[in-house]
């Protein structure tokens, strides 16, 4: 790869893992993802696969030792592994932000919502603010996600808050100091389904309106069609498959996404039909296969999946995929074909 | 079909602190038939789980009636209680703490056969292993330890300890909610399968609509202690008639990036007001985009609009 086509952050080659007493997880085997301002990448995956590790080692959060973490992780051509702790400091919180899936263990219990946010601002702000100002910035920008009666609002504690006003003090709190890039684990997975939709649209619209660039980490691709412009599907500590979202639905070019979008039951899905399945469980990270990670539940692996690991096969522009079959010697197969092996009626 | 069980005006109150009464359920109607499943899907704290749990006998009704074979479930004696739930079993939400940690997956899954008394020695290892193969796991996990299962084997090993009595009614309290979208299809699929085997009669609670449609024959959505629409599943998801479960419906992102960059704003704004103090009149008027004077005034009942959909709406009539 040529000198940083990505102007926020390029992660390359990262590989974490912890020791633990049951032996080494390999909980990040060999990750590399950019993203551009402005722009939204989703890591995609099932739990266990290594999509939170990768972005707590952006932030650099995680506890060394037991975690190792090897390879280079690019913020704007500085390289994060190589900064001090201090340096550290200045990024976190305000130029790379994060959301977490659950609110309440994020914010301070015996602390007041107002006081915790104003902290974020006055942290990181250069000269000293009167406590008039910071109080003013809080709250124009409760308003802006969509917060009721704020002035009330910045005087409660978290446990006042419902979850939603609880994730919106979240989003207020990574977006106020106007980051470069946020990093969202899973905001929305433990809202309701309604509460759910009304945080997308306010988060997309923020991202939209200042160009921020976002990692969305999810599992669930109808929140991914809805916020990411790319994608990136992890299996097993790897990147399998990364393309435009719009690519990636229509023409899967991984059997471990087909599996995915396939298993999703759509909004027209006939009731009594059998769901689509993938067999098995992912791999255990102590002793990760040989091979490609997702050979022993595909359907269609070869020997050779078993033995090496799949290199990355362009099948478009922009659409990278880790797997076997696109290698010009394997049998002929949907893949390869011109791929989009979606089941049913193909657009 | 002929109701297997039915609920009538069921209610739930629980009593707080300070003299407040959470009214959890508040006066719902339902009927299951035999090899039917019910779907019963809402927001968090709309009391899905509660009504599950009270028609098992989990929590003691604070009124009305379940009729189970034409007699009051409340009012059984002490034998014939024990003999309904055995009948109706309960699968719970997280397949962690659901199940004792020191105990070996054999003698969870043979703690009902064990109390009812059902088989002894050799007779009961050899169903334990029925079990474990029907629910897709193995022999040799008779002696292990939950902790060496993942969510969806938990998940299986839950659903074989609710088989071992060999119950008629099973509800299934949000079982795939803590589970991977690939596990989940896993884990409905199997529920499916023992239902055709065995002829049972689901009450499946979830608030993931749309895995809820695969797997009902009639879904009943629920708000605040109310039920506001039922309907086969087919008829609501294609014709919904209650403003709410359309806001519902249209807040599932659908995994397809150009129908979801074609849909507009979600419909429903702010949040579930608290089940303490439920608003006047109809319970969603608060959030509802067409609420009008007598919605906020009068508590609309729940009619048929249409064969065998009925809503609780006074837009609908």
């Amino acid at each position: 790869m040529n000198a940083c086509p990505y102007d926020t952050l390029e992660v390359r080659h990262l590989q974490v893992t912890f020791a633990t007493y049951g032996g080494t997880v390999q909980a990040v085997r060999d990750v590399s993802f950019g993203l551009n301002q402005g722009e939204c990448l989703a890591l995609v995956g099932e739990s266990g696969c290594g999509k939170t590790v990768t972005a707590h080692s952006i932030i650099r959060i995680i506890p060394q030792p037991p975690g190792r973490i090897r390879g280079e992780i690019f913020y704007r051509g500085r390289n994060l592994m190589k900064l001090g702790e201090k340096e550290m400091l200045k990024i976190r919180g305000a130029e790379i932000c994060t959301i977490f899936q659950d609110p309440m263990t994020y914010l301070n219990p015996t602390m007041k919502v107002g006081a915790q946010i104003t902290e974020i601002i006055r942290e990181h702000s250069p000269d000293r603010k009167s406590r008039a100002t910071l109080k003013k910035r809080c709250i124009e920008f409760f308003e802006r996600v969509g917060m009721s009666d704020p002035e009330r609002r910045f005087r409660q504690y978290p446990h006042e808050f419902s979850g939603g006003m609880r994730q919106r003090v979240l989003i207020a709190m990574a977006l106020i100091n106007k980051p470069k890039l946020v990093i969202a684990d899973e905001p929305t997975t433990a809202l309701d389904v309604t509460i759910q939709a009304q945080m997308l649209e306010l988060m997309k619209n923020l991202q939209r309106e200042t160009r921020t660039a976002f990692i969305l980490i999810t599992h669930d691709l109808g929140v991914v069609a809805k916020m990411a412009h790319r994608v990136a599907v992890v299996y097993a500590g790897k990147i399998v498959e990364s393309a435009a979202a719009a690519d990636l639905y229509k023409r899967p070019a991984h059997p471990y996404t087909v599996g995915l979008l396939n298993s999703v039951p759509g909004i027209k899905a006939v009731s009594g039909q059998t769901l689509y399945s993938i067999p098995g469980t992912p791999p255990d990270l102590f002793r990760p296969p040989a091979g490609c990670g997702f050979a022993p539940r595909c359907p269609q692996a070869m020997v050779v999946c078993d033995r090496e690991p799949p290199p990355e096969f362009q099948v478009g522009p922009g659409h990278f995929s880790a797997c076997w079959l696109l290698h010009n010697q394997a049998p002929a197969n949907p893949l390869r074909n011109g791929f989009g092996m979606t089941q049913g009626a193909d657009a | 079909m002929s109701d297997l069980i039915k609920a009538r005006n069921l209610k739930k109150h629980f009593n707080l602190r300070g003299g407040k009464v959470l009214k959890a359920v508040d006066g719902i109607d339902l009927a299951l038939a035999e090899g039917e499943t019910l779907g019963l899907v809402g927001e968090s704290g709309c009391g899905k789980s509660t009504v599950g749990r009270t028609l098992v006998g989990l929590h003691n009704a604070t009124d009305g009636t379940i009729i189970f074979k034409g007699r009051d479930v409340l009012e059984l004696n002490k034998t014939e209680r024990r003999e309904f739930v055995r009948f109706a079993q309960i699968i719970f939400q997280d397949p962690y703490a659901s199940i004792n940690p020191y105990m070996t997956v054999g003698d969870i899954i043979a703690e009902g056969i064990d109390n009812y008394k059902l088989f002894r020695g050799k007779e009961r290892r050899e169903r334990i292993y029925e079990l474990l193969e029907l629910v897709g796991l193995n022999r040799d996990h008779i002696t292990r330890y939950p902790h060496e299962f993942s969510g969806g084997q938990r998940q299986r090993i839950g659903i074989a300890r609710a088989l071992a009595v060999e119950p008629g009614l099973i509800v299934c309290d949000e079982p795939i909610s803590a589970l991977d979208v690939s596990i989940q299809a896993q884990v409905v699929n199997l529920l499916s399968k023992l239902q055709r085997r065995f002829g049972l009669t689901y009450l499946f609670i979830s608030h993931d609509l749309s895995m809820v449609r695969y797997i009902s024959n009639r879904v009943a959505v629920m708000y605040l202690g109310k039920i506001f629409e039922t309907a086969s599943s087919d008829a609501l998801y294609s014709r919904p008639r209650h403003p709410y479960t359309r806001g519902l419906l249209a807040a599932i992102p659908v995994p397809d990036p150009e129908i979801e960059s074609a849909r507009s704003a979600p419909l429903m704004e702010g949040e579930v007001p608290s089940p303490l103090s439920p608003p006047a009149g109809c319970r969603f008027s608060t959030r509802c985009p067409k609420s009008t004077t007598i919605c906020r005034n009068m508590e609309p009942p729940l009619v048929e609009v249409a064969d065998n959909h009925f809503a609780a709406c006074h837009l609908c009539e």
